[in-house]
């Protein structure tokens, strides 16, 4: 049969009993739908996190191995105690963007004679660090402003600053340690305060890196080397090429994506999204075979005649395979088109997590409270791929059951 | 000149205690431009016979030859083949395709038996057997003698050497029923294309030039009536 007959033969074949073609469409497009919801939901959820997650933690960190080691205890005392020379030498390498020495520690804020102390994240870095790389100052509420790196100033979240009842212009003390476990306090002005709607940012203390060094005791270094690339997706090449750098063969040079907590996060990501795919394919699937095996069995006759006529297995396989990819292609467009509007309505509205949510991630998740999906070509096209293949994986054992009906059957056919 | 030869032709079903030979050990041969009916009572083994011929089926034991070729162990797709190319199928339900017209149901043929022109073709053959004009209807709108007129239309429409009917009128009325058989002689003596068919009827019988006569699955009698009415 030439393969515009067989195209004939299937097209009218789909017309043929309406409500059933539609309910196998309907699969194909519930599917498909769902798939476009979900995917560009996750990819809302993921895409910005991760960007936002690796401006915070570079995209790749150089720091002594005896830290890393140790990550959870912070450790101040397994510090890079001079950086100007290290920030130089990694500047000079291919592909890096910029490099900025940070030092994280923890810290409580006390403001004016108020006792009640308020636990925060001490962030110190540059004012560039947090307000180029972070954007941090798009989330100052009204009236403040970022430090600036030579003063005594300090940015607080939103969180630290209501709990601490702190209000721009006040006056601050921040009580931390130096590396060798000593009490040190610094006093500061708070200058602004930041609302991102993340637990993370908004539990955090940000000071000058000078304050920090002199907090901390550690006059010309840093806990670590944040480095950057052009784009957060080439860390690990970029971590390559750093590690080859024979001033950094001591310590930890390290992508994003292979420290926690993202070396379990890539993997777990891609889980979600292989079990999504498999269980919406799968079920959808499942109701086509059902429809098409109908049809199959109420053909009977009607195929043992076409094999009787000389069609081949193969050509009463395409029958019901190509029946149901016209059914699926169309499903699929469909399916695209109606799970667009939500995940359209998503992608420019959101949904408000609560603060609860985002605030138990922990420091390393700066997850925004409210989520956008994040719709694109390729998660239309991946949908529509995944419609075909329901209509192929549901239409293979109904096709291969085609295929088995004997030629012999037309001859017995009206008895 | 023989178009097809059974040699010692036998169709078993089923083994052991509830073995059925549903035709034993047949020797025939067919020549071509024969017009012939196989008769005998039900369960004799005319369907299972014309399957063998039709290359719906292999023989157990024994062979087939058609033109020439042996029949007995070819793959599916060689049957089929053999089947697109060489053999015409009549059925007792017509088994038209639903979803197409009459005219496409006769095209299908040809495609099937990678033949080119079939829609000309097909036109044609559709006004000879008495469809004029009635090409572009489904089978649903056609008559059960109309059917089965482009049923006889598709099985004629790729020349092929054999046509083959298991009791092509038992679903029609006499009268319709002897239109198709009148129809079924025209062509056979215009085209010389081979007729086998089966059948109860003894009107149906008339027709025939042979009359090959079955009974449990071994043939009792050969009949040759010359030019038969
Ligand atoms: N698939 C099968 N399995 C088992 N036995 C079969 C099968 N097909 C046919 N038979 C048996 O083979 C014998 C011959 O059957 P066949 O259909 O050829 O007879 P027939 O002459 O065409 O009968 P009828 O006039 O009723 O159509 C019968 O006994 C039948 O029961
Ligand atoms: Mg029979």
């Amino acid at each position: 049969m030439s393969d515009r007959t067989l195209l004939k033969l299937a097209l009218r074949n789909a017309t043929r009993r309406p409500m059933r073609t539609a309910l196998t469409a309907g699969m194909v497009v519930a599917g498909t739908a769902l798939l476009v919801i979900c995917l560009s939901w996750l990819q809302g959820m993921f895409g910005p996190m991760l960007r936002d997650a690796t401006n915070a933690a570079g995209h790749v960190a150089v720091r002594q191995q005896a830290y890393v080691e140790r990550e959870q205890l912070m450790p101040l005392y397994e510090n890079l105690p001079e950086t100007a020379p290290l920030v130089q030498i990694i500047r000079q390498q291919p592909g890096v963007v910029d490099v900025q020495p940070r030092i994280a520690t923890g810290g409580t804020l006390t403001i004016g004679e108020e006792i009640g102390e308020v636990f925060g994240l001490v962030d110190g870095a540059s004012k560039a660090y947090f307000t180029e790389r972070q954007n941090l100052d798009a989330d100052l509420v009204a009236g403040g402003r970022w430090f600036e790196d030579d003063a005594e100033e300090m940015v607080l979240g939103a969180k630290v600053a209501e709990e601490a009842g702190a209000k721009v212009g006040d006056e601050a003390v921040l009580l931390g340690a130096t590396q060798d476990g000593s009490l040190s306090p610094i006093k500061g002005r708070v200058v602004g305060i930041v609302s991102a709607g993340s637990g993370a940012i908004d539990r955090s203390i940000y000071i000058p890196l000078a304050r920090a060094r002199w907090m901390t005791d550690i006059p010309d270094g840093a806990i670590e080397l944040l480095v950057y690339g052009a784009d957060y997706e080439d860390a690990t090449a970029l971590a390559a090429t750093l590690s080859a750098v024979p001033a950094l063969s001591e310590l930890a040079v390290q992508a994003w994506s292979t420290r926690p907590p993202w070396s379990q996060m890539g993997p777990m990501v891609d889980g979600i999204w292989a079990f999504l795919v498999f269980v919406t394919i799968f079920l959808a699937a499942l109701g086509i075979w059902n429809t098409m095996m109908m049809s199959v069995l109420e053909r009977t006759d009607e195929i043992g005649v076409l094999r009787a006529m000389g069609l081949r297995r193969r050509g009463a396989v395409g029958l019901f395979v190509v029946e149901a990819l016209v059914i699926g292609v169309v499903g699929s467009l469909v399916g695209v088109a109606v799970g667009a509007v939500p995940a359209w309505y998503l992608a420019t509205h959101g949904i408000e997590l609560s603060e609860q949510v985002t605030a138990n991630m922990g420091g390393q998740f700066p997850i925004r409270t409210t989520i956008k999906a994040a719709l694109d070509g390729g998660i239309f096209a991946s949908a529509f791929a995944c419609g075909l293949l329901m209509a192929l994986i549901g239409s293979l054992l109904p096709a291969i059951r085609a295929a088995l009906i004997s030629p012999v059957t037309a001859m017995r056919s009206g008895r | 000149m023989a178009i097809c030869e059974l040699k010692g032709a036998t169709k078993t079903y089923g083994s052991g205690a509830t073995e059925v030979h549903a035709i034993l050990g047949i020797d025939l041969t067919i020549d071509a431009g024969e017009f012939t009916a196989f008769v005998g009572p039900s369960g004799s083994g005319k369907t299972t016979l014309l399957n063998q011929i039709g290359c719906l089926d292999s023989p157990s034991a024994g062979s087939v030859h058609i033109r020439g070729k042996a029949t007995a162990g070819l793959s599916d797709v060689k049957l089929a083949g053999l089947r697109a190319e060489e053999i015409g199928f009549i059925f007792q339900s017509f088994n038209l395709i639903p979803v197409l017209t009459a005219a496409e149901n006769v095209e299908l043929a040809m495609s099937l038996a990678g033949q080119d022109g079939g829609h000309d073709a097909a036109l044609a053959l559709l006004a000879e057997v008495g469809l004029e004009g009635l090409g572009g209807r489904r089978p649903n709108q056609l008559s059960g003698g109309q059917q089965q007129r482009v049923a006889i239309a598709r099985a004629l429409v790729k020349k092929p050497s054999i046509v083959i009917a298991d009791e092509p009128t038992a679903n029609l009325d006499s009268d319709s029923g002897r239109a198709v058989l009148d129809l079924m002689r025209a062509l056979n003596e215009k085209h010389g294309t081979t007729f086998l068919f089966s059948t109860h009827d003894p009107m149906v019988v008339d027709y025939a030039r042979r009359v090959v006569t079955l009974r449990d699955g071994a043939i009792v009698s050969d009949e040759r009536r010359g030019a038969a009415s």
